[in-house]
Formats: structure tokens, sequence, C-alpha cells
């Protein structure tokens, strides 16, 4: 899978293709507007990280140029403003979803894989693993095709570790990604490990091998 | 005092004190002249009469002459000669039926080897009643020019003073977060034309710093974004890693705990400055009851897991017009500062009435309750919050124009907002 990263910021492009290509993806990187644009209008890609405050011109018109030409498919906005008017305006453009810095990689890589399988599957998509099933749509978990009665949350969380397999997905990007702002009110993160105890919990009870593993001081993996 | 008062006044007082002095000095000086013109006549009629006197032979010419001159008097006098002496003294006039005064020449005459006392007296009545007629004049005059002098002098004043006036008028009625620039009135005096210019000057640098300092926090929060991606996008890289020790476990989870406070900490200072320079601005007719039963939905979670119990009391439906995500942010930051600061296992009662949202929570009284709303106030260094929620509640508040009240009452900590009609 091909993803286009165009992020004026070296290091944190870098640090993007770093974590990504953990999960198989061919990563490409444009810094300017100007090499953004020859790349998309060469290649095809699964999905596009653009960056909309470029030093040589303002993202949204890049997004504006990818509608014209009917590449807009998996554009994933990235923006030190957090406006909601940059936010409205990048969605109402066609951006299949908006990400404010300073965000999480584990938090991209889930929203990656969302937009990924939304383009793929064509909106009727589950995810497959050995006997762990989870369907995108229905939002149901099954092992050997036994449903497993989660909570939403615990959903949720199977859902982004997963988005996330075979890298370390700290406490904290776990509590934003559950909590959204309402994480910042927690003064730890037990109730992380509630949720998580009993996800795995119920997993193994339905069969599902354990491959959640939880990382010392750090967080949790799903080991694939 | 207003300045024109002040000028005035003094004018006022000197004329006064001028008026005062000099009318009895003037009419003391005038009278003097006058008695020394009236003893020169009195002398002047005694050579007369002794002129005319060695002209007269009978005794009967003598008293004759008397009746008609009747300033006159003249006695036989055993006392011979009689040095020249003056005097006043009064004599009453039974037909004016008031006492004249007068002035007199006492001397000695000798007519027809007779010695006489001759005294010569002149009223004084009439030179007085003259006098006083000049001085009463003189003081018209006087009170004529002193009332003319405060009109002049007020008219002047007003006139001259105008610009001023309307300078000092715009002044009170700028506001330096409203107003873009300040006009001042063109005076044709160079004084008044050189404070409106500097004036304008000055309120125009004032804007600027003011404009600055207002972008200043927004930008340097933007700048700061990226910087705290790519820490804490390297840190979670580094936490990949095959072979971390338990040590280096810790410590990278100490500094993803700091990067989600600086995060936090920058999110809330852009917020800050966002609703600051009023980029929300779009209202509408929210329900607080809607707002406040979705916020605690995204808090249900948190007060689960301290076990409280929240207690909502809805008398009524209130709504408000308001841009609804400062609502929102105005809830969330009531409910989770209450949350946060409540002990397990204890109880927050929220109360919605027509007009007012009422939040309170059981915890032991601040140390400065005065500061609670102030940025960067805590009560306890150990705290995880940006300390800033609370001056984004009130920062909300005077936006949208809401009543914002804390109080502390029976071991209740309790938060009003009171939303006018």
């Amino acid at each position: 899978m091909k993803i286009l990263i165009v992020e004026d910021e070296r290091e944190l492009a870098k640090s993007m293709v770093q974590y990504l290509r953990q999960e198989s993806y061919v990563c490409e990187l444009a810094y300017t507007a100007q090499e953004a644009i020859e790349k998309v209008l060469l290649h095809e890609y699964d999905c596009i990280l653009l960056d909309i405050s470029l030093p040589d011109g303002n993202g949204l018109s890049i997004l504006e140029k990818l509608k014209k030409e009917g590449k807009l498919d998996g554009v994933i906005i990235i923006s030190a403003k957090n406006s909601l008017d940059d936010k409205i305006r990048g969605l109402n453009l066609g951006a299949d979803d908006y990400l404010a810095k300073p965000f999480h990689l584990s938090e991209l890589g889930a929203r990656i894989s969302a937009v990924i399988r939304r383009k793929r599957f064509d909106g009727s998509n589950s995810i497959s693993f050995h006997e762990l099933s989870i369907d995108l749509l229905g939002k149901v978990t099954s092992v050997n095709s036994h449903l497993v009665d989660l909570t939403r949350k615990e959903y949720d969380l199977l859902l982004f570790l997963v988005s996330n397999k075979n890298r370390v997905v700290s406490k904290n990007a776990i509590a934003e990604h559950l909590s959204g702002d309402a994480a910042e009110v927690f003064d730890n993160f037990d109730f992380i490990y509630a949720h998580m105890k009993n996800l795995k919990k119920k997993l193994t009870e339905a069969g599902s091998h354990d491959y959640i593993k939880t990382i010392y001081g750090l967080g949790y993996k799903f080991e694939a | 005092m207003r300045l024109l008062k002040r000028t005035v006044k003094n004018y006022v007082l000197f004329s006064a004190l001028l008026l005062l002095v000099c009318t009895p000095l003037y009419y003391l000086t005038i009278r003097q002249l006058f008695i020394n013109e009236m003893e020169e006549e009195l002398f002047h009629h005694k050579n007369n009469f002794i002129e005319t006197a060695a002209r007269l032979e009978t005794e009967k010419e003598i008293q004759l002459y008397q009746l008609i001159n009747e300033e006159f008097i003249l006695t036989e006098s055993a006392q011979w000669p009689i040095a020249d002496s003056l005097y006043t003294y009064s004599q009453y006039d039974s037909l004016e039926n008031e006492s004249i005064p007068f002035r007199a020449l006492r001397t000695s005459v000798t007519i027809q080897n007779k010695h006489y006392q001759l005294v010569i007296r002149e009223s004084i009545v009439g030179n007085t009643k003259l006098v006083a007629a000049i001085v009463s004049v003189q003081a018209g005059l006087l009170i004529l020019l002193l009332i003319g002098l405060v009109l002049i002098n007020r008219k002047l004043s007003k006139d001259i003073w105008g610009p001023f006036y309307i300078i000092l008028e715009k002044l009170k009625q700028y506001q330096i977060d409203k107003d873009l620039s300040i006009e001042l009135p063109k005076s044709s005096t160079v004084e008044f034309r050189d404070l409106s210019e500097a004036l304008v000057q000055l309120v125009n640098k004032s804007r600027d710093a003011y404009l600055n300092q207002k972008e200043f926090t927004e930008n340097a929060s933007h700048e700061l974004q990226t910087p705290i991606a790519i820490f804490r996008s390297k840190l979670e890289l580094l936490m990949q890693g095959k072979d971390i020790t338990h040590d280096q476990a810790d410590l990278i989870s100490s500094l993803l705990n700091a990067t989600d406070r600086i995060a936090r900490l920058n999110k809330n200072l852009l917020l800050l400055s966002k609703i600051e320079n009023r980029q929300f601005i779009a209202t509408l007719e929210v329900s607080v009851n809607t707002s406040l039963y979705q916020s605690l939905e995204l808090y249900g979670q948190l007060a689960k897991d301290k076990e409280l119990e929240i207690n909502v009391d809805t008398n009524s439906e209130l709504l408000v017009k308001t841009n609804p995500i400062l609502l929102d942010i105005l809830l969330n930051n009531l409910i989770s500062n209450a949350i946060r600061h409540t002990r397990e296992k204890n109880q927050i009662t929220i109360r919605i009435d027509k007009r007012s949202l009422q939040v309170s929570n059981p915890g032991n009284p601040l140390k400065n309750p005065e500061k609670i709303f102030q940025r960067f106030n805590r009560e306890s260094r150990n705290s995880q919050g940006s300390g800033l929620g609370l001056a984004i509640l009130k920062m909300i508040c005077e936006i949208e124009q809401f009543e914002v009240s804390y109080n502390y009452t029976q071991n209740q900590h309790q938060f009003i907002i009171s939303f006018l009609e």
C-alpha cells in the first residue's frame, strides 16, 4: 500500500515514515506543495497525508487541485491550526479525515488504516486475523465465528490495537483515543488497565489466542 | 473643579477683594479731599468777613449782616485773641428732623474796637452725600466690570477649550479591543492640534501593541504544535525498540506524560487566545440541558471510576443564545473541574433553574478563592490540569456575557452561571 506524506517538517515526516514502514506501508515524501502536486499527478496513492500549512502555498489549494483531478480519495489533513474553519473547509472539499498536531503516531496509524479500509472494501468491511474477526460496519467482534460481547470501549480499544499491530501503543495514546478531551482529567490511566483486562479475558475465554501483550511501563502491543 | 471654574474663580476672588478694600479707601480719600477743600473755604470766608466787617459801622449793621449770612455766628467775647481752631460738630435740625454735621472755624475778630468770637460753619451733609454718590457710581462700575470679565472669560474659555472637551469625550469612549482607530477633531489652536496628534499616535501604538500581544499567544501556540508533534513522535518510535529495560521504559513513560501535559497546555492556551480573539462568533439558541447531558456522557466513565454520584436537578428547560462550541467547552470545564476536585464516593450536584446553572461539589476550602479564575493559579502542584480550565470558563462568560460566581458554603464549592435574558 502506498502512502504519500506531504509535510514540510522533515523530522516529523521522517517519524511518520519510520512508524508506518513497520506496517508494510510504502511511503513517499513531499516537502513542498509543488512536489506534492507533481507526485500526485504521476502516481496513485492509497492514502495522502496532507499538511495544509506548507511554505509554498496553502494545502487547501492542493486539496482543490486533487479534487479537480479526481484523486481525492483517502486524504487525511494534518494541521497545526486545529481550527474548526479549516476542518470544515477541508472536509467539505472532500478530505476523509482531519488530524490536529501534535498527534500520536498510533492515532495516525488508526486513522490511515480506517481510511484505507473504507476505500478498499467499499464500506462493507471487516478485519480478519486467524480466529479473530472484526466487523467494522456492525461493530461486532467474533472468535471462530462466535460473537464476543464487547462493550463499546473494549471494541474501540481492540480496533485501535489491531490498527497498530506489532507496534507498542502508549497508554497516553489509548486514553486520548478512547476519551478525547476528557482524557486530560484522568490523573492516571488505571481505567485503561481495567478495560484491557476485560477485553483480554473476553477474547481468551471465547477461544482466541492472547494477542495483546503488556509492555512494561509503556503500554500494549497487538502481536501478530 | 473644572478648568473654567478655576480660572474664573481667581478672577472673581481678586475683583471682590479689590472692591471690598478699595471702596472704603476711596470713600475716605475723597471725603478727606472734600474736607480739606472745605477748610480752605472756611479760611477764605474768614478773610472775606474781616474785610467786610471793617466796613460795618453800627451794631445794627453787624447784626443784619450776620442774619443774611447765617454761616457766620458772631458773639461778643471777653477772651481775646482766640487762636484759629477747626472742629466738627452736630446740630439738631427740627425742620429736617435729623442732626446735621457741621465743620466749623473758630476765630476772633475786632469790629469797631469791640472783641468778638467768630464761628464760621459749613454743613458737610451735602458733601458727604456727594462723596457717597461718587463712590457708589464707582463701585457700580467696578461690579459691572467684574460681571463682564466673568462672562467674557467664560465664553472665551468655552470656545477655546471646546476641542479639548471633544478630545476628552472621544478618549473616554475609545475601547482598545473594539475600535479600530480614533478620530480626533482638528483644532486651529496649536496646543490642541499637537495634543490630538500625540494622542492619535499613542492610541495607534497601544493598539498595535495590543494586537501584537493578542496574536503572539496564538502564533506561539501554533508554532509550538509542530515541535511537540516531532518530540512525541520520536518518543513513540523510541518505544518500539526491542530491548528496552524497565528503567528506560519508566523514563520514556515519564517523558510521554510530560509531553501530554505540554500538548494539553498548549492546546488550552491556543483555545484561550482564540476565545479572546473572538473566533467563535456564530450564535444559536442552544439548550443547556441537552449540552449538559452530552457533557455528562463524555465524563461519565470518569465519574464512574471515582464512584461519584452526579445528581442533576432540572426544573426547566434553559435555552440560551450563544456559540454552541463555547457552551460545550464551558460545561465540559465546569464538570471536569468538579470531577477532578471531588474525592472518591462523593456527590456532585447540578441544578438548572430558569436562568442559571449551578454546580456544587464537596471539598476543603481554597487558600485563595479570589484567584480561582486566574490563569495558572493552582491550589496544588500535583494536579495534572493545565491550570487554564477555569480561566477559559471565565473568558467564555465574559465574551458571551454570562455571569459566573464562585462561593464556598457548607463544605461545598459552588459555581453559579447566570444567563441573562
